[in-house]
């Protein structure tokens, strides 16, 4: 096989990089024939504009206009009139700006409506405590009431808690006890019950009346109630016996506590009513049908 | 081109001159539109006007030759394109069965722009068969009046890629053009 063979054909290549070059460089006059059709097509794109493609001059330079490039071209106007910048009226924005512009609404509407929700959390909260302290206030107050009557405070004489406790350390004078008025309500069952002073008047006086002791009936609903005030049976006379200091002046506890369940455990030896400022047991007021129970 | 006479035009449209500006529009707007109508052939007015009002605004603060000029126009417009593709994606057009016949573009075709003259119109529609890089980069070269190093730096590619693009779009125009019977 001679040398002078030429190489096996791989696919035509009628032009080379340079050519290539040469045609995107408008550089025409030696490119292969191969790129003629390219470069021609390429020369018609840099043809000339036609007057379709300058149409829009007007509307173009209408905008020069419109944004202010027109310096040169504007009236002078005096020294003494006030110039105040030009902000134009309507600016077109693209479209990037437009979605900016609608992402920075959105996120400044998230902003308000959280700052609103807030604000009214807030309120409704500062309600809330407001009319807690106005409700809740007169609640609190009855409920301390009410604590205060189902289990007296401390040192009140007609507390069955106090006396059990033994917390009694002076026993009032007969005449302060005559003259004292009551500082407190008595407690009692139900608000259409007498006093248990009125009811431990009406006991003790009716076992005055009669002999022997221990006569009064144990399901009478008197002494029931006073049983469940006292808290039993057996300590009705120490609950009673605050009511009936005027009965006893001079006496212990001994003249009356020959009563039906009038004996004094051990460790009530305290079991007697303290001295607790202006207000004193036993003036209940006469209740109905209890009216009258004093013993003399 | 505007050539010797760029920097006193672009400066005459700097201090306001209309007349300067409307030299620098009629020069650059044709090439602007044949980019734009080879990559987004329905929006190309649009995006040439929303162009010129960038460059109008940004036009005191410009400073440079032509070839920055031009370079800063189709960026311009580059970016604007960009925006309205965004915005194609999120709104999709409405499809083609529900457009009337009539009113479906066309691309032209190849053996019917090779019985023609190759006019402008032409050449655009040849270049809108290519893959959109390849169109682009010789688009940005012989419209724009770019060279390789401006155009990477446009698109954010190496010279070499420019350049290795650049060839194989018009080695395919020469294959579309060849295969249209045009002769070598």
């Amino acid at each position: 096989m001679p040398d002078s063979l030429p190489p096996p054909s791989w696919g035509s290549a009628p032009f080379d990089e340079r050519d290539l070059d040469a045609v995107l460089s408008g550089e025409t006059a030696d490119i292969a024939d191969a790129l003629r059709p390219v470069a021609d097509t390429l020369a018609a794109l840099r043809a000339p504009g036609v007057p379709a493609e300058l149409s829009g001059e007007a509307a173009v330079m209408a905008e020069f206009r419109a944004l202010g490039r027109g310096d040169a071209a504007r009236p002078a106007v005096p020294a003494t009139t006030l110039q105040l910048p030009v902000i134009p009226a309507v600016r077109p924005l693209g479209r990037a700006a437009r979605h900016r512009g609608r992402r920075r609404a959105a996120s400044r509407a998230r902003r308000q409506a959280v700052a609103l929700i807030g604000i009214a959390v807030t309120v409704i909260v500062l309600a809330v405590a407001f009319a807690g302290n106005n409700l809740l206030g007169p609640m609190g107050r009855a409920s301390t009431a009410s604590r205060s009557s189902a289990r007296p405070a401390e040192g009140d004489p007609a507390s069955p808690g106090l006396q059990a406790r033994g917390a009694v350390t002076e026993r009032p004078s007969p005449a302060r006890s005559a003259h004292a008025t009551p500082s407190r309500p008595s407690p009692s069952p139900s608000s259409s019950s007498p006093g248990p002073g009125t009811m431990c008047r009406a006991y003790f006086g009716y076992l005055g009346h009669r002999e022997p002791p221990g006569s009064w009936p144990a399901e009478s609903p008197l002494l029931r109630e006073l049983s469940q005030l006292a808290g039993g049976l057996s300590r009705v006379p120490g609950y009673c016996g605050p009511y009936l200091r005027d009965w006893f002046p001079y006496g212990g506890r001994g003249s009356w506590q020959r009563y039906p369940g009038a004996y004094l455990g051990t460790g009530d030896q305290g079991n007697q009513p303290q001295e607790r400022g202006p207000g004193q047991p036993g003036q209940d007021g006469p209740g109905p049908g209890y009216d009258g129970g004093r013993a003399h | 081109m505007v050539g010797e006479d760029f920097t006193a035009q672009l400066a005459a449209a700097q201090g306001g001159s209309e007349d300067a500006f409307a030299v620098l529009w009629r020069d650059a707007n044709p090439a602007l539109l044949r980019y734009l109508r080879v990559l987004a052939p329905e929006y190309a007015e649009d995006i040439a006007a929303e162009t010129w009002v960038h460059v109008i605004r940004g036009l005191p603060r410009f400073s440079g030759d032509e070839a920055a000029w031009r370079a800063w126009l189709f960026t311009t417009a580059r970016r604007r394109l960009l925006d309205q593709a965004r915005a194609r994606r999120r709104h999709p057009a409405e499809p083609l069965d529900e457009i009337s016949a009539a009113d479906v573009p066309r691309a032209a075709d190849a053996e019917q722009i090779a019985m023609e003259n190759i006019a402008t119109e032409a050449a655009v529609a040849l270049l809108s068969r290519l893959p959109e890089q390849q169109a682009e980069v010789i688009l940005l070269r012989v419209v724009a009046g770019l060279d390789t190093e401006v155009v990477a730096d446009m698109l954010g590619r190496s010279p070499g890629a420019v350049r290795v693009a650049a060839h194989r779009g018009l080695r395919k125009l020469a294959a579309l053009l060849s295969g249209a019977g045009v002769t070598l």
